[in-house]
């Protein structure tokens, strides 16, 4: 709960509320500053490096003429200012200032005070009286210096959260003598945010026409007295739109109110340190992780799809925990361009990012293109910055969030059944063998056909079940003045759709943040997350994705064959795939995985008091993360049986032998370590001087990595049953280790300047070292520069309907160091084990890069431009679009491709050579309005459009020219250019007639099969009268600059204590999708396949949808003749919840109570592809699923 | 304020060491890295490095190409004709790192400061193993760019041409010398695997042998044969000096590691911790005990076999009942052959387990498919292996065992005119086959055969001992016999029918019955065509030489296409 921290209510005053003014430096008050740390001083190193220590030396000048200017710019201003040296230090929360006002400006007077105090206070300048400011001020607390400054007139300070506010102070509903003849009613009701549904306290009740009101207590509540149930009433509150309500007879009323257009306020994290949003100059997405925390989900990342323009967030898989991919923006290289993740300021993985509960998380942002300059030799990919919640002075408040849900795949393929898959076995025997395909072994007679219909095993629906999923989070979190604290805990539960299945997830966090004197603060928090995953283990899968193949031997499996006989798992069909049922069946064919990590993050923060608005911090922040593996394998028998039926394709119940199943009978423990620390030192400063507001920091951050693995395995287990290493025999005894280790030292310094609000200029400068190039080329400078003008500041800007407009552009240089180590020496590593005899195996190495080295590799490059508009307008639109375009150079490509065969490079060090451009838009819509007093909504949506061009490669000579070359092009998808099915023999004629030699990928032309259009001959030359690999082309639609990614579209709505929200996705508009090759392919191996295989072509049957299914020319190739527009359309999440009313939530002693219905992955309106699920690669990969979930949130 | 000022200290302190005390971290290395100092330096190290060299060989394998030829069953691009220019892969990007792996260790081996010994120990494995790798390129294609030292693409000239095959010989022969003069006589126990001088001197032999063969040598050059007539002598004599010999029994010369015949090979095994393997087993064993049964005996390699007494089936003076095809054969036919209603059995079954593999109506009585031409291999097979590992066989491959330089000897001695060096040699073997020596101590062979016959003699000695060791294909092809035997023909298998009238109750008595009995009251034999679509037509000479595939000539365009493919320039009779 906001902690109230002045509560005069006397005086009155008219709440007219009508425009907000916000002071110019607006800084989160300290106790939210949470990257901050202990301490990381290493005394006994030596100094070495030369570069460094100059770097260090530059910064520090640059901090000291920073300074200097902005002391002769206060000079300018003849602004004296006064420090009293011998001052005793205060509380930084609530921070002692000193000024001296000598007949200023009241709104002068207040800024300043803002500023001194770093925090952001809110005030209406209508309600200023024109009042001249003669005070001095001596280390007083802030709150006490805000009520000197505004004494005598008709404001109050109020603080909620992190912002302070002036208000008009408050009228006391009086209980005046009545001297009119009225009857006094009563009327209750409760004040709530339209957004987060939070109870909101404070809020000013008035009614109409009258001096008559009162205020919202903590709870959002209100109580008051009214002459007459027909009044009206005024609710009003800083930052909200203010709400006439007639009573019309009613005693109570709920009343939503929403948040003014203040988005331009809001804090924003942009890397070692936050701006207003007001002031970017960059392209920055952030998002309320509140919006999504009552979606269930085993990784963070797929919590963001759809919320963040120019974020790319693919599940392509539902397996429990499986993770989410995320990218940012375009493909700028030919290579990887990781995105990095800073969790508190500390740069961790993905893996470390996914493993958080959102309850964890406050803030959380995205730094794209130049934006993420600050973090130079790894910014090309982008920056997910995210900020975790710390304790706030006040009361100790506690929430509570559980759910309970469940999950099934959004689409399953159907399949064709065993009658129909036996029908297409014999069109394809008919095929192969036109004069004895009813003598061929495989061949299904009618009545097994017959037999069919009556018996169809689905053997995937008998095992798949709808995965319960369960998470409760807990925070509690409060403070005194000089110590404040956080802890919060969540669990996630997800029992997987196949038995066997499990994934838990339990995530801690405890924050604590003191001030030890008045200028020296101390946080610490500790955080710990938990990841349990056990699932079967199927020797298929061994190289694959956990439970692929099983899957798919589920899904493909014939469906005449029964998964059991008589209690007895069947074995009759391919010996190779075994009985993915018989597995989980036995119960010891297992796979656990355990990873669990700690993160530490300390800091001190010093305020120098000598000098005003200059900071030191040193940060250490230290991350362990462990993993404990085990697979327990055993292998499993499995039955044949007596066959009868016309061809012996049905299965007795009588058992004719049985097998043993190879399912890699072993025990295998692995532990993976790793560790990482982080270490920084910064100084910041910031001060205003007059119109300029300037800030700064200068800093350095090293950190070093080290991780190891360590496998050992087993085999011949002695005693049965018993799971440990020394249960198995020692004569199949493996162990081995990997370990690896990395390092790197950055020099940092970031500047903002601006004037009056309206000029606006953000540089940025990061120096890094990377170990993985040699020590001549180590060394990088990636700077940034942006500029931004704020045009409805000016004075000349009288544009009615617009209420803030900003234009912004941002250059910088990024980089990617994101490449294999250790390329400029010459290392030899590890390689595959040999057998020479005797009874071991032997070691063997191996010379890396193909004994090839290179000194001068270095960084990839990319220059990155962006330039946006941010509008708000009046009727409550805003929008903002960005464009940026990048040029990455220096691309570490490898030259192999272009090297003769017989140099027999295996792996050759790249080479910086590659260039690609990359560009592309970005806009992003916001609506809020209401309907009467009570409906409220909103409308956001983001959409883009994004594509890279390769400038220059390596390849291989003989394509330059050709259509295969890369050069110009967009990553495009090949294929043939289909002519459609050839229905009759007449056509086979026709075609041979011209051309008696022409074959189809090496067949002869038959009825049924799909033709092409021969395009191409050997060696790119023309076409050669026959269809082969050389005919292939582009056969995607040509991009276009118009051509959107997709649009992402966010609704919400809210009546009374009622909010709903959905979020619908839009993709692929204009742009084509292909079968997935496993489709397309009627195998041999008699695999069933997906049910729209009916309608094939047969000499019965011509004018069939599809080819005929026994080798139609070039079967599984992606050609158009499988090619479906690609527009699609999904509703990704929705949500409905329901705040239950005061007087039932304050009996229960709550403060809210809110029940909510979400919703993922839940309808797909436009499917192209219609057998599958558009996300997934293929019909018979591991299914997307679709959650449910039912919730309870409550706080007191 | 004391204090104050100490803690701006303090943090000043903090600033100032914490950044610049550890610009040292940028300078550690990874640590699993090793460096070349440390494995150059002496012979234990260095091996470690060869060690992976003998990861790398290619061309060994039980079955291979058995489908190429007329051992086995197969529709193959190769025996139809109708291979493309892609088809034949093996020079390849990997196969010449292979190669450019083994120059790194002659480049860095002599630059290392070991003791001269030991130097030569390490070196003479890589030259003989850089031997191997050009020999498998040069017998697939003749000449092609042969490259001695690891090329640094930065800094070296990047233009191979293909040598020709006549100078990619001598370049093998030189390096296989260098070998026999550098390696021991043989190796420790446990470090069998590595090559011998004797491997050296055999491997040559067989070299100069395919050299002086009419796939190489189609105007039968003299010279090339007495080379051949040398290099296998010096081998053999070099060998029986060194222990090589033959082994007894035949039936075990893959499962007793490190008898005295084996030579080069590559050693398996599935009882080390990390299991070096392969699935042999699982190819050989029927489906009835859970094995593929893709590698299957043709008829007429069934026909090939002598009878016990060495004599052909064909001539009138054996013993043999085409009825009973089984009986009275060469010791070698029953370690090779598995035929219907045998006793066949393995650790995890009966002791008189019995192996059916015939039809009834036209159907078989095998599940799931089962041996298309009515038989199945023994080659090598290892009976102690558990059904379960059938797919992770340890069996050792022999790639070169002493019976083929005693037949390499023969075929060199007969084209020289030594033919009674040539029967001595293929009598040698029939004797430890195990076959009658008969009278005249020729253990069946033709006595004063000529040239041709001998040659055919040879040939047949070489089908039916080395029969699914990869050799069959080979000789065919060397010999041009694709062209003289086999074209038009095609390849069979012998069917088995049930001829009784109750099977029910065949099957309940048919474990108990004579095989003699079976044949003769159940059983009839059926030849059928396994060549269903088409007879064999193998296209010779141009086979002799593959095409170069086209992503190599697209990388290297200094390399010429062999000719009788597209567009081909380079002659490999050169």
């Amino acid at each position: 709960m906001p902690a109230i921290v002045e509560d005069g209510n006397d005086g009155m005053g008219k709440p007219n509320i009508s425009r907000l003014f916000i002071t110019s430096t607006i800084k989160r008050e300290k106790i939210r500053t949470a990257n901050i740390n202990k301490h990381g001083v290493r005394m006994d190193e030596t100094m070495t490096n030369i570069v460094t220590r100059s770097v260090y030396i530059i910064c520090i000048c640059l901090l000291i003429n920073a300074t200097g200017w902005a002391q002769s710019t206060s000079k300018d201003t003849k602004r004296t200012l006064s420090y009293n040296q011998n001052a005793e230090v205060l509380s930084s929360s609530n921070p002692s200032i000193t000024v001296d006002f000598d007949e200023v400006n009241l709104d002068e007077a207040l800024k300043k005070i803002g500023e001194k105090a770093r925090a952001g206070i809110y005030f209406n300048t209508d309600l200023l009286p024109d009042k001249k400011v003669t005070l001095q001020l001596n280390q007083v607390p802030l709150g006490q210096a805000l009520r000197e400054v505004i004494a005598g007139t008709k404001l109050e300070v109020y603080t909620t959260g992190r912002n302070i506010f002036l208000r008009e102070k408050k009228v006391e509903s009086t209980p005046e003598p009545v001297e009119k003849e009225t009857v006094i009613e009563t009327v209750t009701g409760q004040v709530v945010d339209a957004q987060t549904q939070d109870p909101l306290p404070g809020v000013n009740v008035l009614i109409k026409g009258t001096s008559q009101g009162t205020a919202t207590n903590p709870n959002g509540t209100f109580e008051l007295s009214v002459s007459s149930l027909q009044d009206t009433l005024v609710f009003s509150f800083i930052g909200y739109q203010t709400k006439e309500v007639p009573l019309n007879g009613r005693t109570s009323v709920d009343i939503i109110l929403s948040a003014q257009s203040i988005k331009g306020e809001e804090l924003v994290v942009v890397g070692y340190g936050e701006q207003r949003r007001a002031n970017l100059t960059g392209s920055v997405s952030s998002m309320e992780v509140q919006e999504v925390e009552e979606i269930p989900a085993a990784n963070m990342s797929t919590l963001l799809e759809g919320r963040l323009p120019g974020v790319g967030i693919s599940q392509t898989s539902g397996k429990p925990g499986a993770p989410t991919s995320l990218s940012i923006r375009a493909e700028g290289s030919l290579n990887n361009e990781p995105v990095i993740f800073v969790i508190d300021g500390f740069i961790q993985d993905k893996q470390s990012f996914d493993a958080l509960d959102p309850s964890e998380i406050d803030d959380l942002s995205i730094l794209k293109g130049p934006s993420a300059a600050i973090y130079g030799a790894r910014a090309a990919g982008g920056v997910v910055l995210v900020e975790t919640k710390r304790g706030a002075q006040g009361d100790v408040s506690l929430s509570y969030s559980g759910s309970a849900g469940f999950a099934n795949a959004t689409k399953v393929s159907d399949m064709l059944s065993a009658t129909q898959h036996a029908q297409l076995r014999n069109d394809m025997l008919r095929t192969q063998f036109p004069d004895n395909y009813q003598t061929q072994p495989g061949y299904f007679t009618q009545d097994e056909l017959d037999y069919f219909q009556q018996h169809n095993y689905n053997w995937l629906d008998s095992w798949w079940k709808t995965s319960p999923t369960l998470r409760h989070a807990l925070n509690v979190s409060g403070g005194t003045d000089r110590v404040r604290y956080f802890a919060g805990g969540s669990y996630y539960n997800e029992k997987g759709n196949l038995p066997g299945t499990k994934y838990k997830k339990y995530t801690l966090r405890l924050g604590l943040d003191a001030d030890i004197t008045d200028a020296l603060t101390a946080s610490l928090s500790l955080s710990y997350n938990d990841g349990l995953d056990r699932r079967p283990y199927d020797y298929n899968d061994r190289n694959q994705a956990p439970f692929e193949s099983t899957f798919t031997n589920l899904l493909q499996t014939p469906r005449w064959i029964p998964p059991y006989i008589g209690g007895n798992p069947v074995g009759q069909y391919q010996q190779a795939l075994g009985n993915p049922i018989a597995i989980v069946q036995t119960g010891n064919n297992y796979r656990t995985t355990d990873s669990y990590g700690f993160t530490l993050n300390s800091a001190l923060e010093y305020t120098f008091p000598s000098v005003d608005g200059l900071e030191a911090r040193v940060t250490y922040s230290r991350n362990q993360n462990q993993g404990a593996g085990m697979q327990y394998s055993q292998d499993y028998r499995l039955y044949n049986f007596e066959t009868t039926g016309g061809n012996n394709h049905i299965l007795t119940n009588q058992v004719a032998g049985s097998y043993m199943v190879d399912n890699d009978e072993k025990i295998e423990m692995s532990d993976t370590y790793s560790q990482n620390y982080q270490l920084n030192a910064e100084l910041s400063y910031q001060n205003s001087f007059g119109k300029h507001s300037i800030s700064g920091m200068a800093g350095v951050e090293q950190a070093e990595n080290y991780s190891f693995n360590r496998n050992m395995q087993r085999e011949n287990q002695l005693f049965p049953g018993v799971v440990e290493q020394s249960a198995y025999s020692q004569e199949f005894d493996r162990t081995y280790s990997f370990s690896g280790n990395g390092s790197r030292l950055s020099f940092i310094s970031r500047l903002n300047y601006n004037y009056d609000e309206r000029y606006l200029l953000d540089a940025t400068f990061r120096y890094d070292g990377s170990i993985n190039f040699s020590p001549e080329e180590r060394w990088g400078l990636f700077p940034s520069v942006g500029l931004g003008w704020r045009i409805s500041n000016e004075s000349f800007f009288n544009v009615s309907f617009i209420e803030d407009l900003k234009i912004r552009a941002t250059a910088a240089r990024l980089g990617n160091d994101a490449i294999s180590r250790r390329q400029y020496e010459l290392v030899y590593g590890l390689a595959d084990p040999v057998y020479l005899g005797g009874s071991d195996v032997v070691t063997s190495v191996r010379a890396d890069n193909s004994g090839i080295t290179l000194e001068g590799a270095t960084w990839e490059k990319s220059n990155s431009y962006n330039g946006g508009v941010d509008v708000t307008f009046s009727n409550n639109i805003s929008l903002s679009v960005d464009g940026f375009y990048r040029y990455t150079y220096d691309i570490l490509t490898t030259r192999e491709s272009a090297i003769p065969t017989s140099v027999g490079i295996s792996e050759l060090p790249d080479e910086n050579f590659g260039r690609v451009a990359s560009w592309g838009y970005e806009v992003s819509v916001g609506y809020t309005g209401n309907v009467g007093n009570e409906f409220a909504y909103n409308v956001d949506v983001n959409t883009g459009f994004s594509r890279n061009k390769v400038l220059e490669v390596y390849q291989n000579p003989e394509v330059i020219g050709t259509w295969r070359d890369r050069i110009g092009t967009t990553e495009r998808e090949p294929g043939y250019i289909s002519t459609g099915i050839i229905r009759t023999q007449e056509q086979v004629d026709e075609i041979l007639a011209d051309n008696p030699d022409y074959t189809i990928f090496g067949q002869t032309p038959e009825p049924g099969m799909l033709n092409y259009k021969d395009v191409g001959g050997p060696d790119f030359s023309g076409p050669d009268g026959k269809i082969d690999g050389w005919d292939e082309r582009y056969i995607d639609r040509e991009p276009r600059m118009l051509d959107f990614n997709g649009l992402d579209m966010n609704l919400g709505a809210s009546w009374k204590g009622l909010r709903v929200n959905a979020s619908f996705q839009l993709s692929g508009i204009g742009q084509y999708v292909f079968y997935d090759k496993a489709a397309t392919e009627t195998n041999e191996d008699g695999l069933n396949v997906p049910a729209f295989w009916t309608d094939y072509w047969t000499p019965e049957n011509r004018d069939a949808v599809y080819p005929r299914p026994y080798r139609y020319g070039g079967m599984g190739q992606q050609s158009t003749f499988w090619r479906r527009d690609g527009l699609t359309l999904e509703l990704n999440m929705a949500s409905a919840s329901y705040s239950l009313p005061t007087n039932i939530t304050s009996r229960l002693g709550l403060s809210q109570m809110r029940v909510y219905f979400s919703g993922r992955n839940l309808l797909t309106l436009i499917n192209p592809y219609g057998y599958k699920d558009p996300e997934v690669n293929s019909f018979n990969s591991y299914p997307v699923m679709r959650t449910f979930n039912f919730g309870l949130n409550l706080e007191i | 304020m004391i204090m104050n000022k100490q803690i701006i200290y303090a943090v000043a302190l903090c600033l100032v060491t914490g950044i610049v005390g550890c610009t040292d971290i940028l300078d550690k290395n990874e640590p699993g890295n090793i460096n070349p100092e440390d494995i150059w330096s002496n012979e234990e190290s260095a091996n470690l490095y060869i060690n992976s060299l003998y990861g790398i060989r290619p061309d060994g394998g039980f079955g291979n190409n058995a489908g190429n030829s007329d051992e086995s069953d197969g529709n193959s691009a190769f025996i139809y004709g109708e291979l493309t220019a892609d088809d034949v892969g093996t020079y390849s990007q990997s196969y010449y790192a292979g190669i450019r792996d083994i120059n790194i260790a002659i480049k860095e081996a002599k630059r290392g400061d070991m003791q001269p010994e030991a130097r030569e120990r390490v070196l003479g494995q890589a030259h003989f193993l850089r031997a191997w790798e050009y020999w498998g390129l040069l017998k697939r294609y003749g000449g092609v760019p042969h490259i001695k030292k690891p090329v640094n693409p930065f800094s070296d000239e990047l233009s191979f041409p293909r040598e020709a095959t006549s100078q990619v010989i001598n370049e093998i022969v030189a390096d296989l010398d260098t070998a026999r003069s550098y390696l021991p006589a043989s190796w420790p126990e446990n470090e069998l695997g590595r090559v011998t001088r004797g491997a050296a001197a055999a491997l040559k032999g067989r070299i100069l042998l395919y050299w002086a063969s009419p796939q190489f040598n189609p105007d039968g050059d003299q010279q090339r044969w007495q080379r051949a007539y040398t290099a296998n002598k010096e081998a053999k004599q070099l060998l029986d000096q060194d222990g090589y010999g033959l082994y007894p029994n035949f039936g075990r010369i893959f499962l007793d590691e490190g008898n005295q015949s084996y030579i080069f090979g590559e050693l398996f095994s599935n009882t080390t911790g990390e299991q070096i393997v392969h699935g042999w087993e699982s190819s050989l064993r029927p489906p009835a005990v859970n094995g593929s049964g893709s590698v299957t005996p043709t008829w007429e390699l069934v026909k090939a076999f002598p009878t016990a007494n060495g004599l052909s089936i064909d001539d009138p003076a054996a013993t043999y009942d085409s009825t009973k095809f089984y009986k009275n054969r060469d010791p070698r036919f029953y370690q090779t052959i598995a035929f219907n209603a045998m006793n066949w059995t393995f650790s995890d079954y009966a002791d008189d387990r019995r192996q059916y593999q015939y039809y009834v109506d036209g159907s078989t009585v095998e599940p799931s498919g089962g041996t298309d031409t009515g038989f199945y291999t023994r080659k090598a097979s290892n009976p102690d292996i558990p059904t379960s590992q059938i797919g992770n066989t340890g069996t050792d491959w022999i790639e070169m065992r002493y019976a083929e330089v005693l037949l390499n000897l023969a075929e060199a001695a007969n084209a020289t005119e030594r033919r009674q060096e040539a029967y001595n040699q293929i009598t040698a073997i029939r004797q430890r086959a195990g076959i009658n020596p008969g009278f005249d101590g020729l253990y069946g062979l033709e006595a004063n055969m000529n040239r041709e016959q001998m040659v055919d003699a040879i040939m047949r000695e070489r089908q039916i001992e080395f029969a699914f060791e990869n050799k069959r294909y080979w000789d065919l092809r060397r010999r041009n016999l694709f062209k003289e035997k086999l074209n038009g023909t095609r390849r069979h298998g012998l069917r088995i029918n049930f001829t009784g009238s109750d099977h029910d109750q065949f099957i309940s008595a048919r474990d108990t019955m004579s095989l003699d009995y079976m044949y003769d009251n159940y059983f009839e034999g059926e030849m059928v065509s396994v060549d269903q679509e088409q007879a064999i037509n193998y296209p010779q000479p141009k086979y002799n030489f593959f095409a170069i595939p086209t992503s190599v000539l697209q990388r290297s365009p200094e390399v010429e296409q062999t000719m009788g493919w597209q567009n081909g320039t380079f002659d490999p009779l050169q």
